[in-house]
């Protein structure tokens, strides 16, 4: 199951993640980020919300969001998610762009920059905006160095347990579109156990029903018993 | 007239010829070394400027090239570098002007004028040649300028500079796809040309005169007082007193003291002289009163 990765909202707030061989993936201030499947050759990565920069070196790499998703084989990618707009912009290499479940289309000198936003129409064009490359984190507008080698042959510190997720902290990965939500229940449904969560389940559950077997198991057991 | 005056005016009509003579000949050197000073600032300040562009093309450039994607940064230019780093030097060398004067320019204002355009044809004819070196005439003055040719040697600068299509789209935002391009890998595309008005060369020699020729001066006065006291001491003063104790002696005072002697020079020897002739004198006076 894939690790979530958030980062805070200062300006210096920013993560890299590095898949030795194959992609860096620096991830800016005030994002949400779930690494949804890794296989041999590539990678799913989420953008809940936030800013990504995705440079692929190798394999196939997807970075998706419920408007707007990119795939590449070999290209810089950028992505910008607010809960209204996703903008994506091609920086390098090529890659194929799809709007929320729409057919796919291949970047090309005309088409490097491509937006989804709400109630507007979705369009893309051959420069990213102005607003795009104005909010962009400054370092974002370079190549992304690796860091990897600076802790070869060192002891890299454990992530320590700090608190147990609220509902609102994890409440964009909860919601994703119903394809990605694999694993999400079995994931948090011992966080059921505290009150203020299942009180927000139960808010939710029109838009949460895989989690009605989970608030309800000897319910949910009677209604599957024998016979039925 | 005196002995002294006749050597003063002779010392002085010598060094009046030496001191015009002096001054034409060091003023043509001084020229020449002011005019050879500038030529090889010049060449250094553009030695200087293409290092600045070799660092911007290999070190720079290549870090900037993802931020070129977003917006134009005039600092990923070797002739941006090349003209900022002039800048800088200008403060020190005011008189010093830099142009990348060019046939071709993405940047309109290093679009080369006519008398440059014809530089560059130059070197473009005859690529051997290393450099020109020449005077013009321009509104504020005569002016000496050296030039060197740009050559393209570089692929990485034909990615700005060969088609519109493959220059980054911030670069034609800028500057528009109509200018700057066409150009080929080892072509002369420019001349990097340094101008020095000749009045600095000119300036610096007339200095230089000046402070020469007033030593040369200093050196003469100093050599005529020496000369004057040395004249006085030696000569002059002993000659007079022979010739007043000569003259005593003629008038038949043969108590007068002796001329004292010392030394081996001509005046002693003189002196050595008239003492025997006095003796000899007051002995027949003697022998005619015995």
């Amino acid at each position: 199951m894939g690790d979530v990765i958030e980062t805070g909202p200062n300006a210096t707030a920013q993560a890299q993640l590095e898949f030795a061989g194959s992609a860096i993936v620096e991830v800016g201030p005030s994002t949400q980020v779930y690494v949804f499947s890794q296989s041999g050759t590539g990678r799913e990565i989420i953008l809940l919300t936030g800013w990504i920069k995705g440079e692929t070196i190798s394999g196939t790499y997807r970075y998706l969001s419920p408007r707007l998703s990119v795939e590449t084989n070999g290209g810089n990618v950028l992505l910008h998610a607010t809960e209204k707009s996703v903008d994506a912009f091609v920086e390098r290499g090529s890659a194929s762009v799809t709007f929320g479940s729409g057919m796919a289309t291949t970047s090309s000198t005309d088409k490097l920059f491509f937006s989804n936003r709400v109630s507007q129409p979705k369009f893309s064009s051959g420069r990213p905006s102005a607003d795009f490359v104005a909010e962009m984190p400054i370092c974002f507008r370079d190549m992304l160095p690796s860091r990897l080698p600076r802790f070869v042959g060192k002891s890299v510190p454990k992530p320590e347990r700090d608190h147990d997720v609220s509902y609102t902290e994890v409440e964009r990965l909860l919601t994703l579109p119903p394809r990605w939500r694999k694993g999400l229940v079995v994931r948090f449904k011992s966080r059921l156990q505290d009150r203020g969560f299942r009180q927000a389940i139960e808010a939710h559950i029109s838009t949460l029903p895989e989690w009605k077997s989970a608030l309800d198991p000897e319910h949910q057991q009677s209604n599957a018993g024998p016979g039925r | 007239m005196r002995l002294i005056v006749k050597f003063n005016l002779v010392l002085c009509a010598v060094f009046i010829i030496v001191f015009v003579i002096a001054s034409v000949l060091a003023n043509s050197l001084l020229e020449n070394n002011a005019k050879a000073e500038i030529e090889g600032n010049a060449r250094t300040m553009i030695e200087g400027a293409r290092a600045v562009r070799t660092y911007t093309s290999t070190q720079i450039n290549p870090l900037l090239k993802t931020q070129l994607t977003y917006a134009f940064l005039p600092q990923s230019v070797a002739a941006y570098s090349a003209n900022e780093y002039f800048k800088q030097l200008r403060k020190k060398y005011p008189d010093y002007s830099y142009k990348e004067a060019t046939l071709n320019p993405t940047n309109p204002t290093d679009r080369a004028t006519d008398w440059e355009a014809d530089v560059v044809r130059l070197f473009r004819d005859n690529p051997e040649r290393p450099e020109l070196v020449d005077e013009r005439d321009t509104p504020t003055g005569r002016a000496v300028y050296i030039a060197m040719p740009l050559k393209i040697t570089n692929p990485a600068c034909l990615e700005c500079h060969d088609t519109p299509d493959r220059a980054p789209r911030t670069v034609i935002e800028q500057y528009g796809s109509s200018n700057g391009f066409g150009w080929k890998l080892n072509d002369t595309v420019a001349a990097q040309i340094i101008t020095a008005p000749m009045r600095v060369p000119i300036q610096r020699a007339r200095h230089a005169l000046i402070a020469f020729m007033a030593s040369l001066a200093i050196v003469f006065v100093i050599l005529i007082i020496a000369i004057n006291a040395l004249l006085t001491l030696l000569v002059t003063r002993p000659v007079k007193r022979l010739a007043d104790l000569a003259s005593q002696v003629s008038l038949g005072n043969v108590d007068a003291p002796d001329f004292p002697t010392s030394g081996s020079d001509e005046i002693a020897t003189l002196a050595a002289s008239f003492g025997l002739m006095r003796k000899s004198l007051i002995k027949a006076i003697k022998m005619l009163e015995g």
